[in-house]
């Protein structure tokens, strides 16, 4: 072929062996040029750098009472005032920052951790363990969810982990569900079909190609459940079963704030505002990974 | 049930079986008392070395064969013996050594080939399941496959959905060669090609079968190609075989009335001939594969059949009616006669 | 002569992509009368799919209409906005898609989505939707069709979702079908029946038809007119009998005899055309086909040709076309069709 050789095949011949690509490589190129999600990550940070330097140093000590008279608004001295006790708000929001990162972002990983999987394979593999599985979950939606965390708190008493995994325990189904839902559809395609064809093992077909493939809903689902999940521990903590005084946390900030929401309204505004952002940070950075992850999204 | 055609080959003329078929059954649950049965008991042979091509009407069961022959969905009963494996009996890490020799190019071309995953990543994808190539040999081998196939060496790094159909299908047909399979089911694998590279592909097959003993399961539609790739045709109608031959036989002197309709229905690429044709046309609506007619399943079609009579009531058995031919039809000698209605 | 039902100027779609820009329909033009069936035929991957999808607009990303007209009826498409187009489609310009993904919903049962096909344009009452389903079903020779539509797409075989997405294409009676590759999973014998059907609808109802197909066959039988496409360009048009008969552009010559004789013997290699198709991100200068062509002459390789008549009604793009190709190249005994066989001018290519 290569004596007669036409322009196309010239060229062929001269091109090197090229570097295989794949989806993670081509999804970070992408992701890097997507602006929201860039600006979304870098809040992200943001938050984190403060809630670790909060960790180490906070303006004042979060806990300490009447630094600032109750109430009062935003100062130089205060830059988002006092509360209701007359702490330093600044300093708590930053404290705060930690415990609503860690329960956010630690029950979404937990429930991530714990729904993929088994709804992976309570789709794919069906059988008994589905069975056993969509029991559970129909148990799980029966009961209402601050039931089920009551309980939770009241059996493991009410730290940080326990809180975390209180509100794994109403979250966990969504997320189970969704991924089961998925597994269940894809296992029907061609595709799948296909790499058995090949030789793939179960657990290759399960992550390489049904779970690439469900990434995108799976995304979004997460995504809206960080913001969920810190939203259902401030009601925890308002109903004085979540974090515990004086720990703060963006949502028992709020939550306390809300009864001066109309002499103060800085002291509800500050975790409110720090919660919105995070919460849109977090749905830009979804989304931008949800569309990363598409091929057709291609640009 | 059919008697196993095996033992209506000749002795002697007939090369060393690689799969061996025997009353095989797949039924789909549809509702809750009745059944698809896609495939309805089919014993037949295919002989190491040489490609069986296998026609039928649209959803009579040949996708289902071809899936169960490389048991990629379990039988309802029935046997598959490839060599001296029972397949039917393997499960789990032995089934997956067994599908190293056993491919399969699927029919839909935009279905089969994972949209999340780059083009090189799918062709080396039973590669890596079996651990056979690494780093730059594996780069080489996608691109040398993707040569072989006719598309550009690097759309390696391109997915699915920057191909055409064609394109798509060819990159299913690379897949299957990659692990230098002994058997490969060829579902539709050229039908969305155009004729000229289908010709490349069919070369591409012919050869590769000359050099590594390849056997193959020709699916397809398109009866010009099936007879110039096939050394035997093999006929099914409603989830049954109605006919095998030679395939230089089969197409001169077929020996059931489909068999016959079909080939008078091939179009020819000329159009004052294609213009001017009479089909033999069959008439009646196509049976279901929920409720398949008795007797024979093709008497409610069938222009000589005995009606009510014989066909209707009793199932034509696989019968030798020539050498190394077989046909299910109890009227055989008349297929001859069969002619499309004058002008 | 009759005004145009479709008239297709200088279209061109591209694909803007990392590793360039893929000019996958690269200036075609092309009229469709009323009632006319026209066939679209040419290698893998030349551009048909895509010229069908910017009629209908429906171009994926990152593709782009960049140029070019559409005028349905006198009108533009490309000027409508996307409200006008939806509802022009599916019941004006109706297609029948060549990717089962793009009109059957896998989760969605088979007869549901034939019903909304035909439910989104109010063109049959509500009531009498589900019995013109299965009617519609019925016609494509889907056996049991009552049952059939309760079945998932995965539930179909092959052939029975290529049926269904036709009962789609044809459920709100269009005046203007675009069908790709709408047998290839289909039987010949189903496959006559389909196209009985669709030369039906063009005959009772005046449908106009644009057929793409690798089946040359279905082609001789169905079209009226044939247009042949290499590399996102028009290189031949014409009459059928005048393109299956008399082909005047080099490549149309070497795709009619790639098709396999039913009357050849076995085991006879199949005659195909030399080298890969080409890059549409680096077309070839010149003729697009000339890297592959057996009659090339010096001015293939820097001139561009354009299509010019040839014959009655018959258009071709080729410097030399067939007719020199036979009586001055001796391409009627040309066994070998390798690059510039019958020229010779490869070799000069080659050091030069
Ligand atoms: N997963 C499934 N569930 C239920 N029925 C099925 C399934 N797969 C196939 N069938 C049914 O089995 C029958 C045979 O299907 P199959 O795909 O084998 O046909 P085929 O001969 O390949 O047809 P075609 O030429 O149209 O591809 C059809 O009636 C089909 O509806
Ligand atoms: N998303 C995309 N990105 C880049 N290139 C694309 C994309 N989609 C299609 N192409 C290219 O556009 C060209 C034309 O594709 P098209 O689907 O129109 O081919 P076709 O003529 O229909 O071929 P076939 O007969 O195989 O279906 C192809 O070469 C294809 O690789
Ligand atoms: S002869 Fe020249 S112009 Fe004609 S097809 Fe061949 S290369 Fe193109
Ligand atoms: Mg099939
Ligand atoms: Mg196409």
């Amino acid at each position: 072929m290569a004596t007669a050789a036409p322009a196309a095949t010239t060229e062929l011949l001269g091109t090197a062996v090229r570097a295989q690509s794949n989806l993670w490589a081509d999804a970070w190129r992408r992701l890097r040029r997507n602006r929201l999600a860039l600006a979304g990550s870098l809040y992200l940070l943001l938050v984190v750098a403060v809630a670790l330097i909060a960790v180490v140093w906070t303006p004042y000590r979060m806990s300490a009472v009447g630094l600032v008279a109750p109430y009062e608004g935003p100062s130089l001295a205060h830059p988002l005032g006092g509360d209701t006790l007359g702490r330093d708000v600044l300093s708590r929001l930053m404290v705060g920052a930690q415990i609503s990162l860690v329960v956010g972002v630690g029950t979404q990983l937990l429930v991530l951790l714990l729904g993929v999987p088994i709804g992976l394979a309570a789709g794919y593999f069906r059988g008994w363990f589905d069975g056993a599985v969509s029991f559970l979950i129909n148990v799980f939606y029966g009961i209402p969810d601050l039931l089920i965390a009551l309980i939770m708190v009241f059996l493991l008493g009410p730290s940080l982990t326990n809180i975390i995994i209180a509100i794994v325990a109403t979250r966990w189904m969504d997320m189970t569900r969704l991924v089961r839902g998925q597994a269940l559809s894809l296992r029907e395609r061609e595709f799948v079909e296909a790499a058995r064809a090949g030789g793939a093992k179960p657990a290759k077909i399960l992550f390489r190609h049904i779970l690439p493939n469900a990434l995108g809903p799976i995304i979004v689902q997460a995504t809206f459940g960080i913001p969920a999940a810190i939203l259902f521990e401030a009601f925890l903590s308002f109903l004085g079963v979540g974090i515990q005084e004086p720990t703060p946390s963006w949502g028992s900030m709020a939550a306390q704030g809300i009864v001066a929401i109309r002499i103060s309204p800085h002291i509800v505004l500050a975790p409110a505002i720090a919660l919105s952002l995070t919460l849109m940070a977090f749905n830009f950075m979804g989304d931008g990974l949800r569309d990363a992850l598409d091929p057709r999204q291609k640009r | 049930m059919a008697e196993p055609a095996r033992r209506l080959e000749p002795a002697g003329t007939a090369a060393e079986p690689l799969v061996r078929v025997e009353n095989l059954v797949k039924h789909f649950g549809a509702g809750l008392l009745t059944s698809v049965k896609a495939v309805d008991g089919v014993s037949f042979e295919i002989r190491e070395g040489e490609t069986l091509g296998l026609v039928g009407e649209s959803g009579c069961g040949k996708s289902t064969l071809g899936r169960l022959i490389t048991q990629l969905i379990p039988a309802t009963s029935g046997t598959v013996s490839f060599g001296d494996v029972e397949l039917t009996k393997l499960r789990g890490e032995k089934l997956r050594q067994q599908r190293r020799q056993l491919q399969m190019i699927f029919q839909d071309p935009y279905g089969s080939l994972d949209p999340r995953m780059t083009v090189g990543d799918i062709i080396a994808e039973p590669l890596d399941n079996y651990g056979i190539v690494r780093g730059r040999a594996r780069a080489t081998r996608i691109q040398e496959l993707l040569r072989v196939v006719g598309l550009n060496p690097y759309f390696n790094n391109r997915y699915p959905h920057e191909f055409s159909g064609g394109q798509r299908q060819r990159i299913g047909i690379a897949r299957a060669l990659a692990l230098n399979p002994r058997l490969i089911v060829c579902d539709e694998a050229i039908s969305a090609l155009d004729v000229s590279i289908q010709a490349q592909v069919i070369n591409l097959l012919e050869d590769l079968q000359r050099e590594f003993e390849l056997t193959y399961l020709f699916i397809a539609h398109d009866l010009s190609v099936v007879r110039h790739i096939s050394d035997r045709v093999m006929v099914m109608y409603l989830g049954k075989i109605v006919e095998i031959a030679d395939s230089a036989e089969i197409y001169e002197s077929p020996k059931h009335p489909y068999t016959k309709a079909l080939l008078s229905a091939i179009p020819v690429p000329d159009p004052k001939i294609q213009r001017n044709r009479r089909l033999v046309e069959l008439s009646g609506e196509i049976p279901s594969p929920i409720n398949p007619p008795s007797g024979c399943r093709f008497h409610t079609r069938c222009p000589i059949a005995r009606v009510p009579g014989i066909c209707a009531d009793t199932e034509p058995p696989l019968e030798m009616k020539a050498p190394d031919h077989v046909a299910a039809c109890h009227f055989s000698d008349e297929v001859a006669l069969v002619t499309a209605p004058a002008e | 002569m009759a005004t145009p039902i479709l008239s297709v100027r200088d279209l061109h779609t591209q694909f803007f992509t990392d590793d360039g820009v893929v000019q996958a329909v690269d200036g075609v033009s092309f009229d469709l009368f009323p009632g006319e069936t026209l066939g679209i035929v040419g290698e893998s991957g030349c551009g048909k799919s895509m010229t069908a999808l910017s009629i209908m607009r429906l171009v994926p990303e990152p593709g782009r209409i960049t140029t070019g007209e559409v005028r349905f009826r006198g009108e533009d498409l490309l000027k409508k906005s996307p409200e006008e187009m939806r509802e022009i489609r599916g019941r004006d310009i109706a297609m029948i898609f060549q990717d089962p993904q793009s009109s059957l919903n896998p989760v969605l049962q088979t007869g549901y989505q034939v019903e909304e096909a035909m439910l989104v344009h109010d063109k049959v009452p509500k009531e009498k939707a589900a019995e013109r389903t299965i009617a519609l079903l019925k016609q494509v020779r889907i056996p049991a069709a009552e049952r059939r539509v309760k079945d998932f797409p995965h539930q179909l075989s092959g052939g029975m979702r290529q049926r269904a997405m036709i009962a789609m294409g044809l459920s709100n009676t269009p005046a203007l079908l675009i069908a790709d590759e709408p047998t290839t999973a289909l039987d010949v014998t189903v496959q006559a029946q389909i196209l009985e059907l669709l030369e039906d609808l063009n005959r009772e109802i005046d449908t106009s038809i644009v057929m793409i197909t690798h089946n040359l066959g279905v082609v001789a039988g169905l079209c009226t007119r044939v247009i042949v496409m290499y590399a996102g360009r028009i290189v031949e048009e014409g009459p059928v009998e005048r393109i299956f008969d008399n082909p005047q552009h080099p490549y149309t010559w070497a795709l009619l005899r790639s098709i396999p004789r039913i009357d050849a013997s076995r085991h006879e290699r199949l005659r195909s055309i030399e080298g890969l198709p080409p890059d549409l991100i680096r077309p070839p200068r010149g003729c697009r086909f000339h890297p592959r062509c057996p009659f090339r002459v010096e001015r293939c390789f820097t001139d561009d040709p354009v299509l010019e008549d040839v014959g009655p009604e018959q258009r071709a793009a080729c410097w030399v076309t067939m007719k020199r190709a036979y009586e001055e190249m001796g391409a009627r005994e040309l066994v070998d069709v390798s690059p510039g066989s019958a020229s010779g001018v490869h070799s000069a290519a080659k050091d030069g």
